[in-house]
C-alpha cells in the first residue's frame, strides 16, 4: 500500500520531467513580458533533432545539445516576429506550431517507429537511493533530467528574485518603458528570454524522445506543450509553484493511468486536457480573490513612445 | 556647498538651433537655450507647441536632426538615454517609469545595483538624500499603493543617484495638489542652492511665474522669447505662448438654474480592482447648470463618471433623474433618458478608430430611427447624418468615409461632440473635455458645454484643471479619497480654497445646495 | 545607416492588402520550393506537375474544392470568433464533435429520408456550437484563457470519437477495423458524378459566408460586433452588451465548424472514422484561411481554397512526384509564418532617407 504511493510519486517525477522544463521556460518568458504559443512546436522540434542527432551520432547528450539548438532556434524565429517586428505574438506563436509540427513530421519520416539506439538511462542517486522503503523506488531509476529541471526551478527562481538580472526581466514584463528609461535594451532583453524558452523547450522535447520514451514518434508530444503553457499560468509564474504544479499534474495522470483495468483507455487517456481546463479555472477564479495576476506588461508588444 | 555658481562658469546645459523633423511637420525650428548651474528653466508652450520633442532630444530618446548640443561647455551627442544620464542629465517623466507591483527599493536598484540581492546597498545611499532634501521613503512599500507625490520623489531619488546634474522635470505638478505642488518647490529650492541646474516643463503659467529663474516660451516648435521672471508678467507669458491674448474670464450664466434634473444620494461603487472608489457622495445638478468636479486624479471621479453614464453599477445609494430612480441602469437605458458622456480616453473608448467617421457619428445612435430600421441599418441615413455633423462641427476631414484614427485629436473630439450632443441631452457628463486640445478646440468644447447648460441641460465636468472649472462651473463639487469634501460657489472660490479641499481639508464656506 | 527608413502608413487600401497577401504565399511557395529541391525534385517541374493534377484536371480540381469545403465552413466561422477577440483554437474539436453528432443521427435515429440530412445538419451544428459553450462560458464569465481551453478540447473530442469507434459505436459487422458501420443511402450527401465533391455543402458554406457578410455590413448586431472587435472599450461606452454579443459569435463560429464535420461523414466517409483520417487538421488549417482573410467571412472562401489546393497538393507529391506529403503541413505553417512577417509592410512605408541627416535613430 505504501509502496504504491511511491510508485505514484516515482512515476510523477518522471512525467512531470518534461512539462516542468517547458513550463519554466515560459514562466522566464513571459516574466519578461512575451506569449509564446509555439512551445508545443517548438518541443516537438526539440524532439526530433535530439532522436535524430543522437540516432546519426549514437550519442544521447549530443542529441540533446541538438534538441536545444532547435528550441532555440525556433524561438528565435518567435523573437523576430513577436519582439521585433511587433507582429501578434498569439498569431506568432500560433504559425511556430504549425510549422514545428509541419516539419518535424518531414524530418522525422523516416525514423517512424524505430527505437533509439542509444537512449539515456536512467540512474540511481547516490546516498538517497539506499534510504529504505523510498529510496530505490523514489531515487534508484530517474533520469538525470528529472532531477536537472527540480535543480533548474530552483536555479530560475533564486535569479528571478535574488539577482539584478531577475529584477531585470521583471521590469521589463512589468513596466518595460520602466526599463527602457532606466538605459536597459528591453527588446535584446526580450529576444534572449524567447530564446530562452526555446532551448527549455527543446529540453523537455529531447527528454521525451531521448529518454521517457526513446523513439521517434510523429505527432509525439501531443498537446503537452500545451498543457506546460497552462501550467505556466497554474503556477502564478513561479519557478518553484512550477514545481508543485506539475508534480500535481504528474500525480493525477499516474492515477489516471492506474485505473486502467476499471475504464476504456480511450476515456482516460483524455484526462490530462480535462484536468488541464479544471487547473486554468481554479486559477481564474483564485485569481478573483487578488492573488498574482499575469506579469502587467504581458502580451503587448514594446515600441518606445507607444503606451 | 549653496553658493551660486559664478556667471563666468560654463552653462550646464546649452541647446544651439537644434532642429527636429518628422513627417509633414517641424517639431523643433532652430531651438536655443541653456541652464546654468543653480538655475531653474521652465519651458512653457501649449500642448503641441514641441516641448516633448525638445525634451526627448535632451534625453537622447530622440535624435535631432540639426543644431548642436554642449554638456558643461563639451558637445554632446546622446545616441540613447544611456548618454544623456553619463552626462549628469536626469529625467522626471510625466507618467511615472515605475514598475508599480515592484517595491521602491526595486525600482531604485533598477539603474544599477550589484548582481546578487541588488537592492542589499541602497538604503545608504537613499539616506543621504533623504537628509538632503527632507522627505522619507519607505524603500519596502509596493510603488502602486503610494501617491502620485511620493511616486514622484522616487522618480527624483533615482535620477540624483545617478548622479543627475541637470533634472528635467515633466509637467511635475499635473498629478499633485497644489499643496503637495508647494513641497516639490520646496525640494526644487534645495536643489538649486546645491547648484543643480533644473528645465521645469509646464503650460501653466502662474507655477512657471512661482519657482522659475528664467522662462523660454515655446510656440509652433520654435522659441517664441525667453524672459528672467522678473521682468516678465503672467500675461505676457499667455501672449506669448498663444500669439496673441486670451481671454481668461468667466463667462456666468445669463439665467437661474431650474429645477433638479439629478439627485445623488450617498453613492458608492468600487475600482475595477474591488476596493472601494466611491464611499458615499451626495449632491445634485439643476437644470441649466454647469457643476465641476475637481480633485487630484484618482480620487473617485472616473467612478463617478462611469456610474452615472452606466459603465459600472453602484455598490449603494441612489441615483435619481429627472424624478426616476436611474441606479444600476444600463449604459444604453440611460442614453435613451438623455445621459449623454464625452469620455476621458476618447481615443479608445470615445471613437472607434478603425471604424469610419460615419460609423462613429452614429455609434450610440445606431439602434433607434431613422438609422436602424427593424435590425437593418440605413447606410443613406447615416451619410446623411454625417454630412449634417461635418457641416456643423467643422470637422476637417478628408471624407466622411476615411477612419477615424486618421484625424487629429481636435477633430476626434469634436466627432464625440457633434454625437453625444445632437440630440437635446438631459445630463452632459464630460471628463477632461478639454485635456491635449489647443486652444481653438479648447474654446470651441467650452463653447459646447456652454450652450448646451444655456439651453436647460445639466453638465457635470471633471477636470483636473483649476482654471478651467473656475471659469465654466456654476458650482464645484471637490471629490477626496471617494468622499465629497464639500460643494462651493465658483464665482466665489478661488484655487486655494480648492487646493486645500482637494487635500481632504474643510472649508468653510457658504456653498449653496 | 540603411538609406532607407521605415514610415507609418494610414489605413492600408484594400489594394494594398490583397496585393501583400499574394506576396506572402509566393514567398511560403518559393520556400516550399527550396524543400522540393531539397528532396531532389526541380522545384519548377514540381510545381508544374501539381498544377497539372490538381487545378488543370477535372478531377484533380474537384479533390482541391472537396478539401476546400470544411476550410470554407470552419473558416468563415473562424472569422466571426477572431471578431470577438476570442481565440478559437479550437474548430478541430468542434469540427470532430459535429461530425460525431452527426453520424449519431444517421447509424441510430431511423429518421425518414426527407428529414434524416436536414436533421443530421441541426444536430452536427448544435454539437459543435456546444462544444464551444464552454470555452465560451469560462472567458466571458472567469477570463480564463480560450486558446489553452479550445485546445484541450481538440484532444479531448480525438479521444471521444476513437472511445465511440472502438466501443459502443464499433461497427459489429466490422471485425478488427475500428470505425462505425455505413450510412443508409438517405444519410449520405449527394456528390457531383463520380468525384468527392459533395455540391450541397459547398452551397451552405458560400450561403454561410455571404450571410455573415451581409450580417456584418447591413445589420444592427454586426455593426456591434464590428465595433466589439475592433475596440471593446468603445463597444461598451456604445453599450453593446457584451456578453451576448460574444457568445452569439462565438457559438456560430463553433457551430459553422460542426457543420464541417458534417459534410466531411456524410459527404466523404459515410461513417464516424477516426479522427486522423476524419480531418486531417481541418480545423488548425482553418485558423490559417481565417487569419489570411484578414477575418473577411467572403475572402475566406478565397483562401479556403488556397489551402483547399496546399491540401490537395500533398497526395500529388505523395503518388506522382514521390514526395513525403508532410510537406503540405510545413507549407501551411509558412504561409501563416510569412502571412504575419508580411503585416510591417502594411504598416510602415519605406521611404528613401533624405541624405545629410544626423544620424542614429536608437533602437
Amino acid at each position: 500500500m505504501d509502496d504504491q504511493v511511491w510508485i505514484t510519486l516515482a512515476r510523477a517525477l518522471a512525467f512531470s520531467t518534461p512539462l516542468l522544463w517547458a513550463a519554466l521556460g515560459e514562466i522566464i518568458v513571459e516574466r519578461s513580458g512575451v506569449v509564446n504559443l509555439g512551445v508545443e512546436g517548438m518541443m516537438i522540434l526539440g524532439a526530433i533533432a535530439g532522436f535524430a542527432v543522437a540516432q546519426t551520432t549514437g550519442d544521447p547528450w549530443v542529441g540533446l545539445l541538438a534538441a536545444m539548438a532547435a528550441g532555440g532556434a525556433a524561438a528565435l524565429l518567435h523573437a523576430v516576429f513577436a519582439v521585433l517586428l511587433r507582429s501578434d505574438p498569439y498569431v506568432s506563436g500560433l504559425a511556430l506550431t504549425i510549422f514545428g509540427l509541419g516539419l518535424s513530421g518531414l524530418i522525422g519520416r523516416a525514423w517512424v517507429g524505430r527505437p533509439l539506439q542509444n537512449a539515456m538511462e536512467p540512474i540511481s542517486l547516490p546516498g538517497l537511493a539506499s534510504l529504505p522503503v523510498v529510496g530505490e523506488i523514489v531515487f534508484g531509476r530517474q533520469h538525470i533530467l528529472t532531477w536537472g529541471g527540480l535543480l533548474a526551478a530552483l536555479i530560475l527562481w533564486v535569479l528571478l528574485h535574488h539577482t539584478r538580472l531577475g529584477l531585470i526581466v521583471r521590469t521589463v514584463g512589468e513596466n518595460p518603458a520602466a526599463a527602457d528609461a532606466a538605459g536597459l535594451p528591453v527588446l535584446r532583453i526580450r529576444i534572449l528570454t524567447v530564446v530562452f524558452g526555446g532551448v527549455m523547450a527543446g529540453v523537455a522535447g529531447g527528454f521525451l524522445s531521448l529518454a521517457y520514451r526513446p523513439s521517434w514518434g510523429q505527432g509525439m508530444t501531443n498537446g503537452l506543450g500545451w498543457i506546460a503553457l497552462a501550467l505556466a499560468i497554474f503556477a502564478l509564474w513561479d519557478p518553484l509553484r512550477a514545481v508543485f504544479a506539475a508534480l500535481l499534474f504528474g500525480a493525477f495522470f499516474t492515477l489516471a493511468y492506474s485505473l486502467q483495468s476499471q475504464f476504456p483507455p480511450q476515456l482516460l487517456t483524455m484526462m490530462p486536457y480535462l484536468f488541464t481546463i479544471l487547473a486554468l479555472t481554479f486559477t481564474a477564479v483564485r485569481k478573483g480573490r487578488g492573488a498574482f495576476g499575469a506579469p502587467e506588461a504581458l502580451g503587448r508588444p514594446y515600441a518606445r513612445g507607444e503606451r | 556647498m549653496t553658493v551660486r555658481a559664478p556667471a563666468s562658469t560654463p552653462p550646464l546645459l546649452e541647446v544651439q538651433n537644434i532642429t527636429k523633423r518628422f513627417p509633414g511637420v517641424v517639431a523643433n525650428d532652430r531651438v536655443n537655450f541653456t541652464v546654468r548651474p543653480g538655475e531653474v528653466h521652465a519651458l512653457l508652450g501649449e500642448n503641441g507647441a514641441g516641448k516633448t520633442t525638445l525634451m526627448h532630444m535632451l534625453y537622447g530618446l530622440q535624435a535631432p536632426d540639426g543644431g548642436t548640443m554642449a554638456v558643461g561647455g563639451r558637445p554632446a551627442r546622446f545616441r540613447s538615454p544611456n548618454d544623456a544620464r553619463a552626462a549628469g542629465i536626469g529625467l522626471v517623466a510625466q507618467h511615472f517609469h515605475l514598475a508599480g507591483r515592484h517595491t521602491v527599493a526595486e525600482n531604485l536598484a533598477l539603474a544599477s545595483s550589484p548582481f546578487w540581492r541588488p537592492t542589499r546597498q541602497l538604503q545608504d545611499r537613499v539616506g543621504q538624500i533623504e537628509a538632503t532634501y527632507g522627505f522619507e521613503l519607505d524603500l519596502n512599500a509596493r510603488v502602486n499603493q503610494l501617491s502620485p507625490g511620493q511616486q514622484q520623489r522616487i522618480e527624483i531619488v533615482k535620477a540624483l543617484l545617478q548622479g543627475a546634474q541637470l533634472l528635467i522635470l515633466d509637467e511635475p505638478t499635473s498629478v499633485l495638489t497644489p499643496q503637495e505642488a508647494e513641497r516639490l518647490f520646496t525640494v526644487i529650492d534645495t536643489m538649486r542652492q546645491d547648484g543643480k541646474g533644473i528645465i521645469f516643463i509646464s503650460h501653466k503659467l502662474d507655477e512657471v511665474m512661482r519657482i522659475a529663474d528664467r522662462i523660454t516660451v515655446l510656440r509652433g516648435g520654435a522659441v517664441a522669447g525667453t524672459r528672467n521672471v522678473q521682468d516678465t508678467t503672467t500675461s505676457e507669458l499667455a501672449r506669448l505662448m498663444v500669439g496673441r491674448s486670451i481671454d481668461t474670464g468667466r463667462q456666468a450664466r445669463t439665467e437661474t438654474a431650474g429645477r433638479v434634473r439629478l439627485t445623488v444620494q450617498d453613492l458608492k461603487a468600487n475600482r475595477a480592482s474591488g476596493e472601494p472608489a466611491l464611499r458615499g457622495v451626495t449632491f445634485n445638478i439643476h437644470a441649466g447648470e454647469i457643476l465641476g468636479v475637481a480633485g487630484v486624479a484618482g480620487n473617485g471621479q472616473a467612478e463617478l463618471t462611469q456610474v452615472l453614464t452606466g459603465l459600472t453599477e453602484p455598490t449603494g445609494g441612489s441615483v435619481t433623474l429627472d424624478g426616476h430612480n436611474a441606479s444600476g441602469l444600463t449604459v444604453r437605458e440611460l442614453f435613451d433618458r438623455g445621459v449623454v458622456h464625452i469620455p476621458e480616453d476618447r481615443n479608445h473608448m470615445g471613437v472607434v478608430g478603425g471604424m469610419r467617421i460615419t460609423e462613429n457619428l452614429v455609434m450610440r445612435r445606431h439602434r433607434s430611427r431613422p438609422f436602424n430600421r427593424r435590425g437593418r441599418l440605413d447606410w443613406q441615413a447615416v451619410d446623411r447624418h454625417a454630412d449634417d455633423a461635418i457641416r456643423d462641427y467643422q470637422i476637417a476631414a478628408p471624407s466622411k468615409h476615411a477612419v477615424t484614427r486618421e484625424l487629429s485629436g481636435g477633430n476626434v473630439q469634436k466627432v464625440i461632440l457633434a454625437r453625444e450632443l445632437s440630440g437635446k441631452p438631459g445630463l452632459v457628463v464630460a471628463s477632461h473635455p478639454s485635456y491635449g486640445l489647443d486652444v481653438a478646440a479648447t474654446e470651441l468644447t467650452h463653447d459646447l458645454l456652454r450652450q448646451q447648460r444655456d439651453e436647460g441641460a445639466s453638465v457635470l465636468l471633471v477636470s483636473e484643471d483649476l482654471d478651467e472649472l473656475l471659469k465654466l462651473a456654476d458650482r464645484i463639487l471637490v471629490l477626496y479619497q471617494g468622499e465629497a469634501v464639500g460643494v462651493v460657489d465658483a464665482e466665489t472660490s478661488d484655487r486655494e480654497t480648492l487646493g486645500l479641499m482637494m487635500a481632504g481639508r474643510q472649508v468653510a464656506q457658504g456653498a449653496s445646495a | 545607416m540603411l538609406p532607407f527608413r521605415l514610415e507609418k502608413r494610414g489605413v492600408p487600401s484594400a489594394g494594398l492588402i490583397w496585393g501583400v497577401s499574394l506576396a506572402a504565399v509566393a514567398v511560403a511557395m518559393l520556400l516550399t520550393g527550396v524543400l522540393f529541391a531539397f528532396f531532389g525534385v526541380p522545384p519548377i517541374e514540381a510545381f508544374r506537375t501539381i498544377v497539372e493534377r490538381t487545378i488543370l484536371d477535372a478531377r484533380g480540381l474537384s479533390e482541391v474544392v472537396r478539401r476546400a469545403i470544411p476550410l470554407m465552413l470552419a473558416g468563415v466561422g473562424l472569422t466571426l470568433a477572431f471578431r470577438a477577440n476570442f481565440w478559437n483554437i479550437g474548430a478541430e474539436g468542434q469540427l470532430l464533435i459535429g461530425a460525431t453528432a452527426a453520424s449519431g443521427i444517421a447509424l441510430f435515429s431511423g429518421l425518414p429520408a426527407g428529414a434524416m440530412l436536414p436533421t443530421m445538419l441541426l444536430a452536427a451544428f448544435l454539437a459543435g456550437a456546444a462544444w464551444g459553450l464552454l470555452p465560451a462560458l469560462l472567458k466571458t464569465r472567469l477570463g480564463v484563457n480560450e486558446i489553452i481551453t479550445t485546445l484541450m478540447m481538440n484532444y479531448v473530442a480525438i479521444y471521444i470519437v476513437r472511445w465511440l469507434i472502438n466501443g459502443p459505436w464499433k461497427g459489429p459487422s466490422l471485425g478488427g477495423f475500428s470505425y462505425t458501420e455505413r450510412f443508409a443511402p438517405e444519410a449520405v450527401l449527394p456528390t457531383i458524378g463520380t468525384t468527392r465533391l459533395h455540391w450541397p455543402t459547398l452551397l451552405l458554406a458560400i450561403a454561410l459566408a455571404l450571410f455573415v457578410a451581409w450580417l456584418l455590413a447591413r445589420t444592427r448586431f454586426g455593426f456591434e460586433a464590428r465595433m466589439m472587435g475592433e475596440s471593446p472599450e468603445a463597444a461598451r461606452y456604445a453599450g453593446v452588451n457584451f456578453f451576448k454579443t460574444t457568445l452569439t459569435l462565438i457559438l456560430v463560429s463553433a457551430g459553422a465548424a460542426g457543420l464541417a464535420g458534417f459534410g466531411e461523414v456524410a459527404g466523404i466517409h459515410q461513417r464516424l472514422v477516426d479522427p486522423g483520417s476524419l480531418s486531417l487538421g481541418y480545423g488548425y488549417t482553418a485558423i490559417i484561411v481565417a487569419l489570411l482573410a484578414r477575418k473577411n467571412p467572403v475572402a475566406a472562401l478565397v483562401t479556403a481554397l488556397l489551402l483547399g489546393w496546399v491540401a490537395a497538393s500533398g497526395d500529388v507529391m505523395k503518388i506522382s512526384l514521390g514526395l513525403p506529403s508532410q510537406i503540405t503541413g510545413v507549407t501551411s505553417g509558412l504561409v501563416l509564418l510569412s502571412i504575419i512577417g508580411s503585416e510591417p509592410f502594411l504598416r510602415y512605408r519605406l521611404v528613401r532617407r533624405e541624405p545629410a541627416r544626423t544620424p542614429s535613430e536608437a533602437i
